[in-house]
């Protein structure tokens, strides 16, 4: 184990913030990130997403056990809004939408997805401070029914796991209490998933570095959804997903209301490089994936930042 | 003067089995007893569902006329849910037995109900109530700590034990200011808003003063005494109703017209005729206590102490295959009030001393400790079968190439004590297994059980006709909106909220939810889903008012409910 000092400069910047000066992302700090990587334990075996666009995006190809994953709460179309473009009236607005914009929704399918996995514990905790989880949205997920998982009639492995996965939720009423939850959480092997929305109080680089720590040493996945403020603070997460919402009168055909689509953009970093970015449909009563488009490469969007992108960037430099 | 205090346990059969699986709350649980010629009888039953209204069904009914008497009542979908569970009288002994031991904390004397179905736990308090602050204190404190542990009982202090039986059993006859209750356990912990009326609270405990119990119980029905249903319907037809009333006849035609029984129930309730407690055997739950050379002032002082105590309790338990599910620990002080207690429930069975030393410190570290600590004492509450699992010794090479794996157990029993240790610290209610209900009112959808740690014989979610599409954040009330919209019943076009103006781009809906008028304000409400310009997504609804006053149309009726985070 070494001992690391965390510095308020950010380890991992977001695209937005890195494309605008330079079309690679501003290394701080290298030989700290390196070395506190190379400290920890070995990475824990890769499990799906259950999103073929999340895997294709995500680092290692799919949710690696023990690791951290945040998700940004972004709102917008294709980014616009994400800082309020134009009056104050508008940018109040997309903050208030930011909390519409279905980033716990996704963090919960892909903890589902990850508690579901034929192998491994089958517990999903979710550190729920503002008691506004509302847990019927997700109960009727098959995932989360609670009888256990069908198997093949001849093979050893369960094919299809339907259910069996067991949703505890914690309601801590103070910050410390939070921050010691999803510790306790992380760190227990009997878990396959922690779910929080921690505020930038509660997940301070210490506290966030602690937690790398205790879910690398246990094996558990932490999903933490944090509003897009966060987005430049440091993280010690393996990678950050922007989750932008769009409407559906840009998805011709769809009609459910049922169906959601996102654009889920993994934000650049320096131990990943460039960010990639993808689009998925998925059911939220069921809590699965029901259509996705390939991932782009900021390369293969052209390698520059849109015209809207660079506005952004300058708004947010100068707030 | 001798004092007795007797705990009530209605419908023990039932409350047994709710305790013990609480999922069983949401349908009707009949326990019936299989009689010659295969005839079930019901022997009690429970629904702990707030909005029905429960038929009457006497004990010793059959089956088939329960099942016809509930569903005349509350439809033929209660039939169809109900849960039918065979009698265990050994069961419901034993458990109550247990109780009886843990009042042993008041009392060195403490029994169970000589009956064929004991319901009542006696306690003889005789000059033993003060040390824990009087007779009030004692039955007040035994109410709430087994309300805490999701009983319902019901106790009284008398000088005879059929004279307290009898004041526990009509506690609402009693003279005297009703006084308080505890809240029910099923309220969920979560915020939602209150009923307007609450349900009249009933008493549940009762002290009749030392030495004029006979006048004091003179009203109680002659039910109360316990005599038998013969006698009963003679007194019926004779117009003696009360306890009164039949202790003004004379005592020699009593034993004559109605038998020696009721002239013994009558001496055992005077106290003429003693009744003698039987205690329940000695189940030697281990204890252990520690008086410390020199007084302790920090808590990492007690701390390798209390590991050590509790290390020697379960050492016993391991042996008998048992494991720890309650202990309390006492911290005396300097000064009799200056100690310290610490309950400790939990989830699953456990003789690990550190983490049931661990739990102990979590609740330590957020209370006020005598400041300077002199003894240490650690009683085992109460215990479960310990559940042992064969390792696969050849685990390796199954999966060759991939990494270890841990066995099921081990992580089922991690999980268990990451549960504990969560409840230890942020309180029971803190941490909780939802389960979906089915009640369409968005706030009562729901109920927050204790966490399960099998799923094997779990039910699947309640039947509601399917999931339905529901927000995954909701606010705990309403908020207000702003709403433009342009059919006078059609969903909104513009929704505003704090000053901030948003746009509609696409609306689903109406569904219209129209309920609780048990509550008190029955809901009525037209929910729409709608999609912004931005992509956020929101629940929200137009509150149409009560059926008979419809609420005015206008932007004020439009709410936010609920958020697609």
């Amino acid at each position: 184990m070494c001992a690391v000092s965390v510095s308020p400069a950010p380890a991992i910047l977001p695209v937005a913030e890195s494309a605008g000066a330079s079309s690679r992302p501003v290394p701080l700090q290298p030989r700290l990130v390196l070395q506190s990587a190379a400290g920890l334990p070995p990475p824990g075996e890769r499990v799906r997403s259950g999103f073929h666009g999340i895997d294709a995006i995500l680092p290692a190809g799919g949710v690696r056990r023990g690791s951290l994953l945040e998700w940004i709460a972004a709102t917008g179309v294709d980014g616009r809004g994400l800082h309020g473009t134009g009056s104050g009236m508008e940018a109040g607005a997309c903050r208030l939408d930011a909390r519409s914009g279905g980033a716990v929704t996704l963090a919960m399918a892909v903890a589902a997805s990850v508690a579901g996995a034929p192998r491994g514990p089958r517990a999903i905790i979710v550190i729920d401070r503002g008691g506004r989880f509302h847990p019927p949205a997700v109960l009727g997920w098959p995932a989360l029914q609670p009888w256990p998982a069908r198997r093949h009639a001849g093979g050893r492995e369960p094919a299809i796991v339907a259910g069996g996965v067991r949703l505890v939720v914690v309601r801590p009423s103070r910050d410390d209490d939070e921050a010691w939850a999803i510790d306790q959480a992380l760190r227990c092997v009997g878990v396959a998933a922690v779910v929080a929305w921690p505020s930038s109080a509660v997940a301070a680089p210490a506290t966030h570095r602690r937690w790398k720590l205790a879910a690398r040493g246990s094996g558990v996945v932490g999903l933490f959804v944090r509003p897009w403020s966060a987005a430049h603070e440091p993280s010690w997460a393996e990678a950050r997903l922007a989750v932008t919402p769009l409407p559906l009168g840009m998805s011709p055909g769809i009609v459910e209301v049922s169906a959601r689509r996102w654009r889920v953009e993994r934000l650049a970093s320096l131990l990943h490089g460039e960010g990639r970015a993808c689009e998925l449909t998925i059911d939220l009563q069921r809590g699965v994936e029901i259509g996705s488009a390939g991932h782009r490469d900021r390369r293969q969007e052209g390698g520059r930042p849109s015209r809207g992108e660079r506005r952004e960037v300058a708004v947010c430099r100068a707030s | 003067m001798p004092r007795v205090m007797t705990i009530w346990l209605p419908r023990w059969p039932v409350q047994r089995r709710l305790v013990e699986r609480p999922q069983r709350r949401r349908a009707p649980l009949l326990v019936c007893r299989r009689e010659a010629r295969g005839v079930m009888r019901v022997v009690g039953w429970a629904w702990a569902d707030a909005r029905i209204r429960p038929p009457r069904i006497p004990c010793g009914q059959t089956l088939a006329e329960t099942l016809a008497a509930l569903s005349l009542a509350c439809g033929s979908r209660a039939c169809r849910m109900a849960e039918i569970d065979h009698d265990d009288p050994a069961s419901d002994r034993s458990v109550l037995e247990g109780i009886a031991r843990w009042c042993r904390r008041f009392s060195p004397i403490t029994a169970v109900e000589d009956a064929e179905r004991p319901e009542c736990v006696h306690v003889d308090i005789t000059g033993t109530a003060e040390l824990f602050g009087g007779e009030a204190a004692v039955v007040r404190t035994t109410v709430w700590t087994l309300a805490a542990r999701s009983l319902h009982a019901r106790a009284a202090v008398a000088d005879t034990p059929a004279a307290a039986r009898a004041a526990a059993q009509h506690l609402d006859l009693l003279p005297g200011e009703p006084a308080t209750s505890p809240r029910p356990l099923t309220t969920p912990t979560d915020g939602r808003s209150k009923p307007r009326h609450p349900r009249r609270q009933r008493r549940r405990w009762g002290i009749v003063p030392a030495g004029c119990h006979a006048e004091r119980l003179a009203g109680l029905p002659v039910e109360a005494l316990q005599i038998d249903e013969q006698a009963r319907g003679l007194l019926a037809e004779l117009g003696v109703d009360t306890i009164g009333q039949l202790r003004s006849l004379s005592r020699r035609d009593l034993g004559s017209r109605l038998g020696s029984d009721v002239e013994r129930k009558i001496a055992a309730f005077e106290g003429r005729l003693a009744e003698p407690l039987a205690a329940v055997a000695e189940e030697s739950l281990p204890r252990a206590e520690c008086h410390l050379a020199s007084p302790a002032a920090a808590l990492e002082a007690v701390a390798s102490v209390l590991e050590r105590l509790v290390g020697s309790c379960t050492t016993v338990l391991a042996a008998r295959g048992a494991g720890v599910t309650a202990m309390q620990v006492r911290l005396g002080g300097a000064g009799a009030a200056a100690g310290g207690v610490v309950d400790i429930g939990l989830f699953r069975p456990s003789t690990s001393p550190r983490h049931l030393a661990g739990l102990a410190e979590l609740r330590m570290a957020r209370m006020r400790l005598p400041r300077e600590i002199e003894s240490i004492a650690v009683e085992i509450v109460s215990t479960g079968p310990l559940r042992c699992r064969q390792r696969v010794l050849f685990d390796a090479g199954e999966h060759a190439g991939e990494e270890h794996r841990r066995d099921p157990g081990e992580e089922e029993a991690e999980l268990g004590m990451l549960l504990d240790r969560l409840a230890g610290r942020l309180g029971r209610g803190g941490v909780f297994t939802p389960q979906v209900v089915a009640d369409p009112q968005p706030e009562h959808a729901w109920v927050a059980t204790p966490p399960q740690l099998t799923c094997k014989g779990a039910e699947p979610a309640a039947a509601g006709g399917g999931p339905k599409l529901r927000p995954i954040w909701l606010a705990a009330r309403p908020l207000p909106l702003e709403a433009v919209s342009v059919a006078p019943d059609g969903p909104p076009v513009w929704l505003g909220i704090d000053g901030v103006r948003h746009r509609v781009t696409e609306a689903w809906g109406p569904e219209r939810i129209e309920t609780a008028w048990w509550r008190g304000q029955s809901v009525r409400r037209d929910y729409y889903v709608v999609e912004t310009e931005s992509g956020g997504r929101w629940w929200v609804f137009r509150h149409l008012g009560q059926a008979r006053r419809p609420a005015r149309s206008g932007s004020r009726a439009w709410f936010l409910h609920g958020r697609f985070a």
